[in-house]
């Protein structure tokens, strides 16, 4: 049976409320990181601490291990000189935020690839991550 | 052009200010849907979520109903 893992910014887009989550369903850390953060009030937040717990009692969460952080990493710096050579030797300088992201979404690829889980996502980031991490699978819902 | 849209696209230029052009693959509409009790409790988590970030839409239903 194949295995999924939907992305942050699939769970918070519009289209996700029209359609169920696919079975089997894997729930990343970093997403619940990312979603929990977002949250608006402790009954929000509760609701997610309570799905990863039964996620957690399951197993199915998908947590970065020390050589995806390590990977990651490469992938952001090949990443960033593709930037550089585009620009013609000075990238555009990106904020923070964008850094974090796509710090996040290469941690969330690697460990998904690691355990042989499909992506769910429409985030165009993982698409550049997959140059450099040719068997990641990925689909846009 | 939203500030979140913005960020998005700035992020999706990691490739030196290229738009990215993807060879997509899209999840069959005719999947089997998760009836998990961790998928559940997921989207009973994520149900807030859209409410709070998408209230037309259960204001629709609710119209509807």
């Amino acid at each position: 049976m194949p295995k999924f893992l939907p992305d942050t910014n699939i769970i918070q887009s519009k289209i996700f409320a029209t359609r169920n989550p696919p079975s089997k369903l894997f729930y990343s850390t970093v997403v619940f990181g990312e979603l929990m953060t977002a949250c608006n009030d402790t009954k929000e937040l509760k609701s997610y601490q309570d799905a990863w717990k039964l996620a957690d009692k399951n197993e199915l969460l998908v947590v970065p291990i020390k050589e995806d952080w390590l990977e990651a990493s490469r992938i952001q710096f090949l990443l960033a000189q593709d930037r550089k050579k585009d620009a013609g030797g000075k990238s555009l300088r990106r904020t923070a935020k964008v850094k974090q992201e796509l710090a996040l979404d290469c941690l969330i690829a690697l460990s998904a690839y690691r355990e042989n889980i499909t992506v769910i996502t429409n985030d165009n980031d993982f698409w550049a991550i997959q140059r450099y991490l040719k068997k990641l699978k990925l689909l846009k819902f | 052009m939203s500030k979140t849209k913005e960020t998005r696209n700035q992020t999706a230029n990691s490739n030196g200010g290229k738009q990215i052009e993807p060879i997509v693959e899209r999840l069959p509409k005719d999947f089997e849907p998760d009836e998990s009790p961790t998928a559940k409790a997921f989207m009973k988590a994520v149900r807030i979520t859209r409410k709070r970030l998408y209230p037309e839409l259960y204001e629709a239903k609710k119209k509807r109903a």
